[in-house]
């Protein structure tokens, strides 16, 4: 299997997310500091660099530096933000794998996967909907070696 | 084969389990004083009592009768519940620990308790736990051995001496769960004596540090007594449960024995051991003594089980009793290990606090000078374990890495106080995580967290290794990236930065220079 990436619309997804989050949290604070404009002012700016952070820094950057592949007979998974992450599982280890979907993944036909091993368990997020069925198929329904047809 | 019953003493367990229905009782006696009510009209409805101790008595005795089991060669049947009946059936090949305790206070009633465990359930309890006859359960531990034995495998066996365990017991022995243990008992006192008793208690305690102060302050003193006494409670504990320790390898079955007043009996299938750890604290570096510690699933895992394997021993004659006992697992040498420049890396940890607690002390010391003894001392107790750790960090330093023998992993590093030796086959690897920080990025170098198959999360972690080398050892060099340890380092592109694993060290110009020998 080639190496997979995120497709876009998985950043665009975490984009809406973040842009709705901080929706929410200027009018909880509209709400309850309308009587303390500067505390007001001040929890605006902290909601907007925060705001800032997420969409401009930490999703693209989250977003590019995932790539997940199979090599040899290990699932590969890189990651990371500021650290960056290379997670290896054998795929004799994998028990089973689920497939997420949470409501707001379903327009953008994109899916979660939860590769459960023994003891440990790898999380890969919002996948086009195909890559995270071939992956769960890959996983699940692979031959070991030495298996018979 | 019939199903046969637990010990009879299990009633008592299931007695247990229904004494809340007490509360009735209490609460009548309660709502009869209140209401003014006399003696004789309290026992004039002491039949309901009895009624509901009569209940109680009745279920435990129903739970206990339904409680049945059957051993044959191919599992272990066991059936309980009574009205909601549940039937369970444990292959024998499926269970990897199975062990027996004879608790003191079992002994006078023959009763053992015999846990079963799988890779089932969570790593927290034991799959099946039952209290059977004496002969029964050392029935079932003996007919599982068979099945596990092969005829022409002579068993070895392996008698540790006094010293080594002696030895253990002080590498295993904490002062916390001792002062945890005193604590209890005077609180429990307290509570059970009463609060004069308790109170003597704690007063000659008090008498006894005054008088052997030593011109120190009290408070120091009483607590340094109180982390002495509570590491030798602790040291005594483990040295009854590692008491008479034996360990014999059959086939493929590990059996340890080991106990004085509570005996325990351990059989663990071999091909189910994840790996062995071989462990040092900073006192058995110094002595040149090793630990070996096997970890399977079911085998140490309540509070006072053991874990051990070989209690301590020098190195030469530890790989001689490992060859022995398990020569599948074979220790190799450092292939990869952390470059010199990493030695901060190692000794940050504990060199935050070794450095910030005598200025904290210090700024203390100035704003209250009438404490200012007290600090000092203070200061000086809690510097012993922050150098410790220091030293601890700079043994790892110089010993931690990473060996790789056919499919047989080496992993030497260092957690908490500890120096481990882990011998990890690489079909017992749940997941590997390289992961690098933005500083070790420009150095190529990563922090390896190796994962074992486990019951729960089980992490090895080591520290500042060569990324190329990892990749290589771990069969993930997907691109054949050939480490470079030797020259300085050209300075990582964006797209290298980006994605370190796929693109280490391909070949790309710097834009200072026009080409680059790699």
């Amino acid at each position: 299997m080639n190496k997979t990436i995120l497709p876009s619309r998985a950043l665009l997804l975490w984009r809406i997310r973040t842009a709705l989050l901080a929706f929410l949290a200027s009018f909880l604070l509209t709400l309850l500091l309308s009587d303390f404009p500067f505390l007001l002012r001040l929890f605006f700016i902290l909601i907007g660099v925060v705001f800032l952070f997420f969409f401009c820094i930490y999703y693209p950057l989250k977003k590019i530096k995932f790539i997940y592949f199979f090599h040899g007979e290990q699932l590969i998974v890189d990651g990371g933000v500021f650290y960056n992450r290379r997670r290896v599982i054998p795929l004799d280890n994998i028990q089973y794998v689920t497939l997420l979907r949470t409501p707001d993944m379903l327009p953008f036909g994109l899916a979660s996967v939860m590769v459960h091993s023994v003891g440990t368990s790898l999380y890969l997020p919002c996948l086009r909907f195909c890559d995270a069925q071939q992956l769960q198929e890959y996983c699940v329904r692979r031959k070991k070696p030495g298996e018979g047809e | 084969m019939p199903q046969l019953h637990t010990h009879p003493i299990t009633l008592l367990q299931m007695i247990w389990r229904f004494l809340f229905l007490l509360i009735f009782p209490a609460a009548r006696g309660f709502l009869t004083a209140l209401s003014g009510g006399n003696i004789t009209e309290w026992l004039g409805g002491a039949w309901k009592d009895i009624l509901i101790i009569c209940a109680i008595l009745l279920l435990a005795f129903a739970q206990w009768w339904c409680l049945r089991y059957r051993w044959e060669s191919a599992g272990l049947f066991i059936r309980k519940g009574v009205l909601f009946r549940r039937r369970m059936f444990i292959p024998a090949a499926k269970i990897i620990t199975m062990s027996l305790t004879y608790p003191f206070y079992l002994k006078p009633v023959s009763g053992v308790r015999l846990r079963v465990d799988t890779w089932a359930g969570t790593g927290k309890s034991t799959d099946i736990s039952l209290i059977l006859p004496k002969k029964a359960a050392q029935g079932i531990f003996e007919n599982r051995g068979e099945g596990l034995d092969e005829a022409g495998f002579a068993p070895r066996e392996y008698h540790p001496k006094g010293l080594y365990i002696t030895c253990l017991s002080a590498i295993l022995s904490s002062s916390f769960a001792g002062m945890l243990f005193f604590a209890t008992f005077v609180s429990q006192t307290g509570s059970l004596l009463g609060q004069e008793f308790a109170d003597r208690i704690t007063g000659t305690f008090e008498r006894l540090t005054r008088a052997v102060a030593w011109g120190l302050p009290p408070a120091t003193v009483a607590l340094a007594y109180l982390i002495i006494f509570g590491w030798l409670y602790s040291f005594a504990r483990n040295l009854i449960r590692h008491g008479k320790f034996v360990v014999c390898r059959k086939k493929n079955e590990l059996l340890i024995d080991s106990g004085i007043i509570t005996n325990r009996s351990y059989s663990i299938r071999l091909d189910e051991i994840n790996y062995i750890d071989i462990r040092q604290s900073l006192i058995t570096k110094l002595l040149g003594l090793y630990s070996v510690f096997v970890n399977a699933v079911g085998y140490g895992k309540e509070k006072d089980d053991i874990s051990a394997m070989i209690p301590a021993n020098l190195w030469e004659r530890l790989q001689r009793h490992l060859h022995f006992l398990l020569p599948e697992f074979v220790a190799s040498p450092r292939q990869i290990k952390p470059n010199a420049g990493s030695l901060f890396r190692f000794i940050l940890d504990p060199l935050l606090p070794t450095l910030a607690i005598p200025v904290a002390g210090s700024v203390l010391a100035v704003l209250f000078p009438s404490w200012a003894d007290f600090t000092y001392s203070i200061v000086w107790m809690s510097m012993i374990p922050c150098l410790w750790f220091l030293t601890v960090r700079l043994l790892d330093f110089f010993s931690s890495g990473i060996g790789r023998q056919g499919d047989m992993f080496t992993l030497r590093y260092s957690r908490g106080s500890q120096l481990h030796t882990v011998i990890l086959p690489k079909s017992r690897i749940s997941q590997v995580v390289l992961r690098q920080s933005p500083i070790q990025a420009f150095d190529r170098r990563c922090d390896l967290l190796i994962y074992s198959v486990s019951e729960k999360k089980t992490g090895h972690h080591i520290r500042n290794l060569d990324l190329a080398q990892v990749m290589e050892i771990f069969d993930c060099n997907e691109k054949n990236a050939v480490p470079l340890l030797s020259g300085p380092k050209p300075f990582p592109s964006l797209t290298e930065y980006l994605h370190p694993f796929s693109h280490y060290l391909r070949p790309w110009k710097p834009f200072w220079k026009k080409t680059t020998e790699l």
